[in-house]
């Protein structure tokens, strides 16, 4: 197990360093989309001098993440009276862990190959002068062997460093904030379930992230076997991670700022930090489940080698995130908000049926899976199918209460003929 | 199985309502129908079997589980048509399909009860009787006290199941298996064993028997866990304090009885913690009937008065229980077990008498105080008199069935030696103390003379026919008891434990080494 | 299973694994006299979520990490944040203090006590088991949750399909008491 033990501590180290310093460049990276969408420019011109350092040039814009991250850390950290003070300072601190610890399952690199055997250099403590033999190690923080059910019990607990937030300020935006955080969450916590169980399901009952890769590896991609479940799965990420349209606990025309209205200074900079943690593990998650995770199309890559090989795999991988990330920043600038009751309908009124279709079809086709007429391709029909099905019998289903529902112009006293 | 048609029940009530919204006969002839089959299925496995059969290894079905499955299916029948009868048309239409379902739900939990042998599915049981319960204690939303009395019991029963579930874990650490039968063996292996070998009792096993029997010392009301049982009879309605009263207690007394009975099959006679188990049990059911007949003395609301009566008769019944485990024979045993069915189908009659006529009172006079009765043999004659039956039957009145169920539950401890004489003296004291409580309605109906012309109540034939019945009932039991008690004895057959004898499991660390219930790890 | 079937379980190191575990149940007692000493509920609810979160730290220290998940899923991605929920959604004060009387303290110290003290005799007094058959280590969690998931539906069949059955009476009753009911009779 040691050599396990000293790829896991290198992976986490290598990890955590690249990806922190690459979120204060994903926020560089969204006001570029933002001004993209937008038809505008964007950030083009903060260099790395920052007024000190002998830089000429503007740089593409480059420095200006790090200003970003240099003036929130000097601002001024305020914290209001009034509010619950341990739960105040706690709340950022439950936000930013559990984003860190789903990445510990994820296979960022598949395996790694000790080809030979070697001795750990005798000045480490603990393990010095411990003779490691051949082996094969997976590039994970932790391989636990459930580690989708993992990722699902670490990402339930997000919600609650927003509701802690929200209500330890005493504000009572930031109360409603946290209200709609909880709501909102844990209605989206189900369909999301639901996907992971139908993918679990139709890859023979692996729970193992790196036996996900391993089967889409060899085979096809689950994305073109459940494509419908992929967009599900989608649409409740960006709903856990509080991203535009379902960025309701933190709508500025409504709440001020949500649940962190009463936060400043690198506190609330925790706060984002989270979101954008949260970003890269939803679509670390979507990679690993519907993406294949570090392989490439088309190429059959060795399964097992050395140091570049996992260096190659750990960069498709992060291309893939970084594609989803950007497809993330593209929904947020383009789609208005969900009004409240529009989110809860779209949970429980369309995604939920739908994932529960789609799961009880699977189930019947997993169930038949040695049947002559067994086609995994079949999913696909079943998703398709689904589709249809929801577009022909959905007008026919009963309404919801009708608070909220559209008023036509005429007849309504918005109407300019009245 | 009548539990499917409990289910298949449920599903019809909550369905039927989108057949015609506003109709209140549809649910309610779905639940009856649903509740004969259910009758039907159960007499017909009374009927045919005599052995017993353990169902998927976690369901025991023997003579005795499916007797109070009758009663408890029976008597949600008789809840109903009381229901119907004394509150028609005050329950609006759109919350029949609620009641009705909650109540099969309390009664398919309450059946499973009698004849779960599995911890997992005790506790699964346990739950689905109490949970309907909470809601159904809490029927009159308005109602402040209903309201009080449904959170009281939520969280003294959330409390009681966590409990019950700490002992559970216990258990199952200690033994290694949530078979019933399977941890009495083992704990019968484990006090052998280790007493023999190392000169220690399994305490921590021990300790998880005792927090078992602290839950369902929850559902039996018995003392140190009655607290809810006042309050919660007094704001909810009578047909569910009807309901409650007996079918909840009924199952928590059959579970008792199942307990013992499997802990005591696989025990060496005179085991040190069985007899432990036995005196702590005859004790609570001593305190239990003492204190419920003390408390209802000075009560004046006829639900609370029949509240902390019902707590004293499920204290009678504990104390019978506790011969299973104190008897020296397995034929004592069979005896208390037969005087307690016979005493549940009694109990059945003279409680739902008694409620029943509370309900008819309260449901024309609104009131639920005994002083309110002033004047009741004037006023409605037959009521009073049936009222005076059904309370003298509740004290132990010679001629009616109260009295020969009391009389069956003391010939059974007169077979159990010295303590048995005891817990006959404290079950004749008792009796005598409840006398007190008992004539005090009676006492206000005939002999005060009703000074603020109050109404006369005039009941609806039919729930007249249902008093008539129930009286009848109690005559029927009083005058010819032995028939109905023979009935009872043919059915008060529990399940032997098949391994009873194979009490020896092989010991690794002072552990028997039993596999987790896993059906197959290698797959 | 497919490559590294004997390989997938981390095995911390023997000096590392008693420090996890003092650590982890450091934090368990801490949060749980956080619970009880906390006057505030939303307070509570958070030191409840650190305690449950060790116990899931038991559980994986363990290797049942099945458990695990299931711990932080249901208790604290479920459970906890409706009782949270339903606090905020209901308290007109926020800061809402939970007072208790002198007695009842005395009471709950009490109980709490005579239940300590139970517990302390049973474990002085019972041979606790030891080594590996004690701890039950087994193979990896895939096995375990494919063995759980045919228990489920085989020996302890009709306990689940009750419980399911429980899970449809609750919300019947739920969705009862939660109605807002035009006029209620009987009394």
């Amino acid at each position: 197990m040691l050599p396990q033990f000293i790829v896991s501590v290198i992976t986490i180290l290598v990890v955590i360093h690249v990806i922190l310093l690459s979120c204060s460049y994903l926020i560089f990276l969204e006001r570029k989309v933002a001004a993209w969408t937008q038809d505008r420019i964007g950030p083009n011109r903060t260099n790395f001098s920052f007024g000190l350092l002998p830089f000429k040039g503007k740089h593409f814009g480059l420095g200006q993440a790090l200003a970003d991250g240099i003036k929130l850390f000097f601002k001024e950290d305020y914290t209001p009276p009034q509010v619950d003070r341990v739960l105040f300072i706690l709340a950022p601190i439950i936000v930013v862990i559990p984003a860190l610890l789903s990445w510990a399952v994820i296979p960022w690199g598949g395996y790694y190959l000790f080809d030979q055997a070697f001795t750990v250099p005798a000045w480490l403590p603990l393990l010095g002068g411990v003779v490691v033999s051949p082996t094969i190690v997976n590039v994970t923080a932790a391989p636990i062997n459930i580690g989708v059910v993992y990722i699902l019990a670490i990402g339930s607990t997000a919600v609650y460093g927003v509701v802690v937030g929200g209500y330890a300020s005493n504000n009572k935006y930031s109360f409603l904030g946290g209200l709609r955080a909880t709501a909102q969450m844990l209605s989206y916590e189900i369909p999301m379930a639901l996907c992971v169980l139908v993918v679990i399901l139709t890859s023979h009952g692996a729970l193992g992230a790196d036996q996900f890769v391993h089967q889409q590896a060899n085979g096809v991609w689950n994305i073109f076997y459940q494509p419908l479940l992929a967009i599900i799965f989608f649409a409740c990420v960006l709903a856990e991670c509080n991203r535009a349209p379902f960025d309701l606990a933190e709508a500025e025309q409504e709440l001020v700022g949500g649940y962190h209205t009463e936060y400043s200074s690198m506190k609330w900079a925790l706060f984002f930090l989270g979101e954008y943690i949260h970003m890269i593990t939803g679509a670390g998650f979507f990679t690993l489940l519907f993406l294949g995770g570090w392989d490439l199309p088309i190429i059959q890559e060795p399964l097992i080698g050395g140091l570049g090989l996992v260096l190659l795999k750990f960069i498709v991988f992060a291309s893939k995130i970084l594609v989803l990330l950007f497809v993330m920043m593209w929904i947020r600038w383009t789609l208005p908000r969900f009004r409240f009751d529009q989110l809860m309908r779209l949970a429980w009124r369309a995604l939920i049926p739908l994932a529960l279709l789609i799961l009880l079809a699977s189930g019947f086709l997993v169930f038949k899976q040695h049947a002559k007429w067994f086609s995994p391709w079949l999913y696909t029909a079943v998703n398709i199918g689904a589709i249809v099905l929801a577009a022909v019998i959905g007008p026919f289903l009963p309404q919801g209460p009708p608070m909220n529902r559209k008023v036509g112009l005429a007849g309504s006293r918005f109407s300019p003929v009245v | 199985m009548p539990e499917i048609w409990l289910v298949l029940g449920m599903c019809a009530v909550i369905l039927v309502p989108f057949l015609k919204r506003t109709s209140v006969a549809l649910p309610t002839g779905a639940a009856l129908a649903a509740l004969f089959f259910a009758l039907a299925a159960t007499t017909y496995t009374l009927v045919g079997d005599s052995g017993g059969t353990a169902v998927l290894g976690t369901l025991t079905i023997d003579p005795f589980s499916q007797f109070v499955k009758l009663i408890v299916i029976l008597f949600a029948i008789l809840v109903i048509a009381q229901w119907i009868i004394t509150t028609r048309g005050q329950t609006a239409a759109g919350d029949t399909p609620d009641f009705l379902c909650l109540l099969l739900g309390a009664a398919l939990g309450m059946s499973l009860m009698s004849s779960a042998s599995n911890l997992l599915m005790i506790f699964v049981a346990m739950e689905s009787a109490s949970y309907p319960s909470y809601a159904l204690a809490g029927f009159r939303k308005r109602h402040r006290i209903g309201t009080e009395g449904s959170l009281k019991y939520v969280v003294f029963g959330s409390a009681a199941s966590a409990i019950m579930v700490y002992g559970m874990s216990l258990v199952y650490g200690m033994t290694g298996t949530l078979n019933l039968s399977d941890i009495a063996s083992q704990i019968a292996g484990l006090s052998h064993t280790s007493s023999a070998v190392t000169g220690t009792t399994p305490a921590l096993a021990a300790i998880g028997l005792l927090l078992i029997f602290a839950g369902v010392a929850f559902k039996l009301s018995a003392v140190p866990m009655h607290f809810w049982c006042p309050d919660v009879f007094q704001g909810a309605p009578f047909e569910v304090t009807t309901f409650l009263s007996v079918a909840s207690k009924g199952a928590a007394v059959a579970l008792l009885v199942r307990l013992l009975f499997t802990l005591g099959a696989a025990s060496p006679v005179n085991s040190g913690l069985f007899t432990g188990v036995g005196v702590g049990v005859a004790i609570l059911g001593a305190a239990t009937a003492t204190w419920g007949n003390l408390v209802a003395l000075h009560q004046t609301n006829i639900k609370r008065l029949l509240a902390y009566s019902s707590i004293s008769h499920a204290g009678y019944m504990i104390m019978a229980c506790s011969l299973i485990a104190l008897a020296p024979n397995t034929a004592t045993a069979h005896t208390a077990i037969t005087a307690v069915l016979f005493y549940l189908v009694v109990y059945m009659f003279m409680n739902l008498g008694a409620f029943t006529v509370g309900a008819a009172i309260a449901a024309q006079q609104n009131t639920e105080d005994i002083r309110e009765y002033a004047g009741m043999s004037k006023r409605s004659p037959i009521l009073a008199a049936l009222m005076t039956v059904f309370l003298l039957s509740l004290f132990g009145m010679p001629g009616l069935g109260g009295f020969m169920g009391k009389v069956f539950l003391m010939q059974a401890m007169s077979d159990a030696g010295p303590a048995g004489f005891v817990l006959i003296a404290v079950l004749l004291i008792n009796t005598l103390l409840s006398l007190a409580y008992y004539v005090k309605p009676a006492y206000y109906m005939y002999f005060t003379a009703d000074k603020e012309s109050r109404p006369t109540i005039f009941p609806s034939p039919a729930a007249l026919l249902m008093l008539f019945v129930c009286a009848a009932a109690l005559f029927w039991t009083g005058l010819l008891a032995n028939k109905a008690n023979s009935f009872a004895g043919a059915h008060a057959v529990l399940m032997q434990p098949a391994n009873a004898a194979a009490a020896a499991p092989t010991l690794i660390n002072g552990l028997p080494t039993v596999a987790v219930p896993i059906v197959d790890r290698h797959d | 299973m497919l490559l590294l079937a004997d390989q997938t379980v981390v095995e911390p190191f023997g000096a590392v694994k008693p420090l996890l575990f003092y650590a982890l149940a450091a934090v368990i007692v801490l949060s749980a006299w956080g619970i009880v000493l906390s006057q505030n509920i939303v307070r509570m609810a958070v030191y409840l979520l650190l305690t449950l979160a060790g116990v899931a730290g038991f559980y994986f220290m363990l290797h049942a990490e099945f458990l695990a998940a299931v711990q932080l899923i249901v208790y604290a991605g479920g459970t906890l944040i409706l009782i949270v929920f339903g606090v905020m959604l209901t308290s007109k004060n926020p800061f809402m203090q939970l007072k208790t009387a002198l007695w009842e303290r005395f009471v709950g110290v009490l109980i709490g006590l005579v239940i300590f003290g139970l517990l302390l005799f049973g474990l002085v007094h019972t041979a606790l088991p030891t080594g590996a058959a004690a701890t039950g280590e087994s193979g990896g969690g895939h096995y375990q949750v494919a063995a759980i998931g045919r228990a489920l539906l085989s020996d302890y069949l009709v306990p689940f399909e009750v419980a399911a059955v429980l899970l449809l009476v609750v919300m019947i009753g739920a969705a009862f008491m939660a109605r807002r009911s035009a006029k209620q009779g009987n009394g």
